[in-house]
């Protein structure tokens, strides 16, 4: 193995700790405010109409601003969380696509017994990589949109709890046939996931959502941003073990 | 290399280039100097319709019928006064001449604001430099080309708007006067809003032209049709910046609303952020979306970037000190050599005359218009300092007031004249309030707490501005290295003065909005 391939593997390692982020539940109580705001300013303008004694630009400009800046607050963490996606996605792609090419390296380009499960581990990368981007730039400013921002937040939601189920999905896949390529080499092999995120049926929760005139939207917010800690924490688990092997023998071991 | 990754589709990711933009736009500064240009344009405009304003005024104050012309806008509407005998054989052949010089200095200015700034965002990511120089190479080299491309690219995109737009208003008069009329313009109004959507949809696919034309030195149609390309092969990535581009808009009026309802004016903030800092990150993201699709450049590989919300909060305000420090440095520097007199002198004169003509115009009409038709009571003040804000008004008025000062100063490299009418105007401006003030205490007590400081700055601004168009004069008539070589040497010199005016226009603004209607009050004004 390269010393150029070993460094890019440490650091993309390393590069866990910012990727994998884990972001504050607290950052759920902006979303709490904004929909409080919002949905008490068509009630105000509604109870107030008709009565020209009392102004109503004033109060109706100082809700508008708080009602901006706590959507700013729930767009901010909504732009957090979908950059977290990529971000994940991208690394993890990525390291096992250098885990891979580190495989093949090893490997005899005659010895079929590996190449079958290089060509399955690449087989499954391509589909770990086919999860297309998506743009938190574009949905945090969506999300920030008075009233409308509650139908984009719906959208970003049912795709984050399918983006995620996916990857894992992939990402099982491809530890599993990574670890064939591993046993053939006579390296010790990445463990399996003992613990899966919690899956969400979607068009329940989507239902649910309007059902409850986006309340309930809040609470799928919540476990969109404590889900991923388990996911995570797996990652941690063998990446960290992975880089001590490395290190420490100058080869990849992985753990059993 | 994995060999099989090859065999995957190129992607382009929106938010990595979003944010390397960002991250370019920090380390190289200089890529704002190409919007802060594209203020200078406008300004160039601007002081085009000014000038021909100027001259229409004064010419009605000589002959003494700028009273009536003023009562027959406010009473008849401006259609009917230029329909007047009077008043028509000078307005129309100056609206005509002022028209046509306005749209070769735009088309002409463009092609070299356009060129060097999408230049300069390429040469910022891939050479990973951007200097003053290669600001002014960069807009040299392809703004004939792109003259011509941003000519074509506005007929096609913007000229079925435009057609409806005629279209509906020559329909308009007849509206509700027959039956017939009306199905008229009810008609003309579906056909406006179709080509008006027709514009939005091609506004969709041209968006990368201004970029074809650097990054592949193509011009005209072709640079039009490789836009349409790349933005037909990258649909979803075209759209995703089409709608954050309009979603920063919006979200600007949204926030400038609502502020408005509780006294804090924000107009002049949210146009400050949107030309200073998300003009130069978008365009720059644009011009890396094209570039990336290009065949030769591969997909952007996996990078980690530091938060841009920490860096806004905390380490752009510290680095924005530095610049202005350096701003004021220079400032002073500008100040102290004697070569500059002759530029603070036209800068002063510019004020002087402009001074002199908005008073004469004032005297010759404009002051018995105000008072008789509007009537003007003399000693009262702006009511809008009554109802904003005071600290809000005055930030809105430094930001408003500073990037006046980025103009003036900047539209200097039209050859000096746009940044003497600049100037020119706001002393007629000045001239044309002052006749309405009752008495010189008056007077002092209102313009000199605040004016003291900005009307210097202003000069100064002007001053750079003649500076400048003093340089692409002499780059023009003197083409070689050392001309170009003083002319970057200006334009760092006139972006640097004007980022350290602004704490003098803050000073200013604060006092023009918490202190002088205090001080007005003392003096008699109500």
């Amino acid at each position: 193995m390269s010393q150029t391939l070993q460094t890019e593997l440490t650091s993309l390692v390393a590069a866990g700790v910012r990727t994998d982020y884990s972001i504050a539940p607290r950052w759920v109580w902006g979303a709490v405010a904004g929909f409080v705001i919002w949905a008490a300013i068509p009630v105000i303008v509604y109870l107030y109409s008709g009565q020209t004694a009392i102004p109503l630009a004033i109060p109706l400009g100082i809700l508008g601003l708080s009602g901006l800046f706590a959507s700013a607050t729930s767009s901010y963490l909504v732009y957090q969380i979908i950059n977290r996606r990529n971000l994940h996605f991208s690394r993890t792609e990525e390291l096992f696509w250098k885990m891979l090419e580190m495989h093949k390296s090893k490997a005899q380009p005659s010895d079929m017994k590996i190449q079958l499960p290089i060509a399955s581990t690449e087989q499954d990368l391509r589909q770990l990589a086919g999860t297309p981007e998506r743009s938190a730039v574009l949905w945090g400013l969506l999300t920030l949109i008075p009233y409308l921002g509650w139908l984009a937040l719906i959208y970003v939601l049912a795709f984050l709890s399918r983006d995620l189920a996916i990857h894992e999905r992939w990402e099982d896949l491809t530890i599993e046939d990574l670890a064939r390529v591993q046993v053939a080499l006579g390296v010790m092999v990445v463990p399996r996931r003992q613990w899966h995120m919690p899956r969400h049926s979607v068009p329940a929760y989507v239902i649910f959502s309007f059902i409850t005139l986006g309340i309930f939207s809040i609470v799928w917010l919540y476990f969109t941003v404590t889900d991923p800690k388990i996911h995570f924490e797996y990652h941690r688990t063998f990446e960290s073990t992975f880089a001590t092997g490395q290190s420490a023998q100058g080869q990849v071991v992985g753990v059993s | 290399m994995v060999a099989t990754r090859g065999s995957r589709l190129k992607r382009i990711f929106f938010d990595r280039l979003f944010q390397r933009s960002y991250w370019t736009w920090r380390k190289h500064p200089a890529i704002i100097v190409p919007t802060m240009l594209g203020t200078g344009l406008s300004a160039i405009g601007q002081s085009i319709i000014t000038f021909a304003a100027i001259v229409v005024l004064s010419s009605f104050a000589v002959q003494n019928i700028l009273f009536d012309f003023l009562v027959t806008i406010r009473n008849q509407g401006l259609i009917q006064a230029l329909q007047s005998p009077g008043y028509a054989p000078t307005i129309i052949p100056t609206a005509v001449i002022g028209v046509a010089i306005l749209a070769v200095a735009l088309i002409l200015g463009g092609g070299f604001v356009y060129s060097a700034e999408y230049a300069t965002y390429l040469e910022a990511w891939t050479k990973d430099s951007a200097t003053f120089r290669s600001i002014i190479d960069n807009g040299s080299r392809t703004w004939k080309k792109m003259a011509w491309t941003l000519l074509l690219n506005t007929i096609i995109t913007w000229g079925p708007l435009a057609a409806g737009l005629i279209l509906l208003l020559q329909t308009l008069p007849t509206t509700a006067v027959t039956p017939q009329g009306l199905a008229t313009f009810v008609a003309s109004s579906y056909a406006f809003i179709f080509l008006a959507g027709t514009s939005l949809f091609l506004a969709l696919f041209t968006l990368y032209t201004y970029a074809a034309v650097v990054v592949d030195n193509v011009s005209g149609i072709k640079a039009i049709r490789q836009s349409f390309h790349v933005a037909s092969h990258n649909l979803p990535l075209t759209f995703t910046y089409a709608v954050v581009r309009v979603i920063f808009q919006l979200l600007s009026i949204l926030i400038t609303v609502f502020a408005g309802f509780v006294g804090l004016p924000l107009t002049a903030f949210a146009t400050a952020i949107l030309s200073l800092l998300l003009t130069p990150v978008l365009h720059s993201t644009k011009t890396m979306i094209y570039y990336h699709a290009g065949p030769a450049v591969t997909e952007m590989p996996f990078t980690l970037t530091d938060p841009i919300g920490n860096d806004l909060f905390r380490r752009l305000p510290r680095a924005a000190w530095v610049k202005t420090r350096t701003g004021l440095a220079e400032i002073a520097q500008f100040l102290a050599s004697s070569r500059n007199l002759p530029f603070h002198a036209a800068s002063v004169l510019a004020l002087t005359v402009g001074i002199l003509l908005g008073q004469f115009v004032s005297n010759n009409g404009f002051i018995r218009f105000y008072l008789d038709e509007l009537l003007y009571q003399p000693g009262q003040l702006n009511p809008l300092l009554t109802q904003v804000i005071p600290p809000a008004l005055g930030v809105d008025l430094f930001l408003h007031n500073w990037l006046v000062s980025i103009a003036a100063a900047l539209a200097g490299i039209g050859f000096a004249f746009p940044s003497f009418q600049v100037i020119l105007f706001n002393g007629f401006i000045l001239g044309l309030i002052t006749p309405l003030i009752p008495d010189l205490t008056m007077l002092l007590a209102i313009l000199a707490p605040h004016g003291i400081i900005e009307i210097p700055a202003f000069v100064l601004a002007g001053s750079v501005g003649l500076k400048l168009g003093y340089a692409s004069i002499l780059t023009r008539a003197r083409p070689g290295p050392g001309s170009r070589e003083y002319l970057s040497l200006t334009l760092r010199q006139a972006v640097y003065i004007v980022i350290g005016l602004a704490p003098l226009f803050l000073i200013a603004g604060l006092i023009e909005a918490d202190l002088t209607p205090f001080i007005a009050r003392m003096f008699g004004w109500s």
